[in-house]
């Protein structure tokens, strides 16, 4: 029921990654999508007791924002 | 119950994302839903077991430490590309 919750909030946000008018919007519409989706991740992990996954979703968070602090990175720079 | 909490949390910062005018403002919304997440993920791993409450705890302060610092850079990015904040139509 959590991630159902959860997905709603994702399916909600993609209207805005659909519409934003900047390139801003959508960098931050791909930093929260990326929240969201290691939040379901984990609690799916914690809900089957399942230890590999909780690393997977640890490393996941660490890669997502490495990913849009280099863009934002670019984007102060250009 | 209190997981409740959060979710509604971030149904409300989703529907901010959408009715919000500028980027800017945008940008408070999103902390909303980060909120929510850690209220949702603190709540449910404090209830289902105590052995992996220690990686539970690292990845909320993991992502309470960086989440708004990349909002911050977006928003230090929106503005060095000079993206015009909201007036609500005044000058």
């Amino acid at each position: 029921m959590i991630n159902e919750i959860l997905l709603v909030g994702i399916i909600i946000s993609i209207i805005r990654l659909v519409k934003g008018p900047t390139l801003f919007d959508r960098l931050l519409i791909m930093s929260i999508i990326n929240s969201i989706v290691v939040s379901i991740m984990f609690i799916q992990a914690l809900s089957e007791q399942n230890t590999l996954m909780t690393d997977v979703s640890l490393v996941y968070a660490f890669l997502s924002i490495l990913g849009v602090y280099a863009l934002t990175k670019y984007l102060v720079e250009k | 119950m209190i997981e409740l909490i959060g979710l509604i949390l971030v149904i409300i910062g989703s529907f901010g994302l959408i009715r919000m005018p500028d980027i800017y403002n945008r940008i408070h919304a999103s902390g909303l839903i980060s909120y929510g997440i850690y209220i949702t993920i603190l709540s449910v791993g404090i209830k289902t077991s105590s052995t992996l409450f220690t990686k539970t705890f690292i990845l909320v302060l993991f992502l309470f430490i960086v989440s708004p610092t990349i909002n911050s850079m977006i928003a230090h990015a929106a503005h060095k590309n000079k993206v015009k904040p909201y007036t609500g139509g005044k000058k």
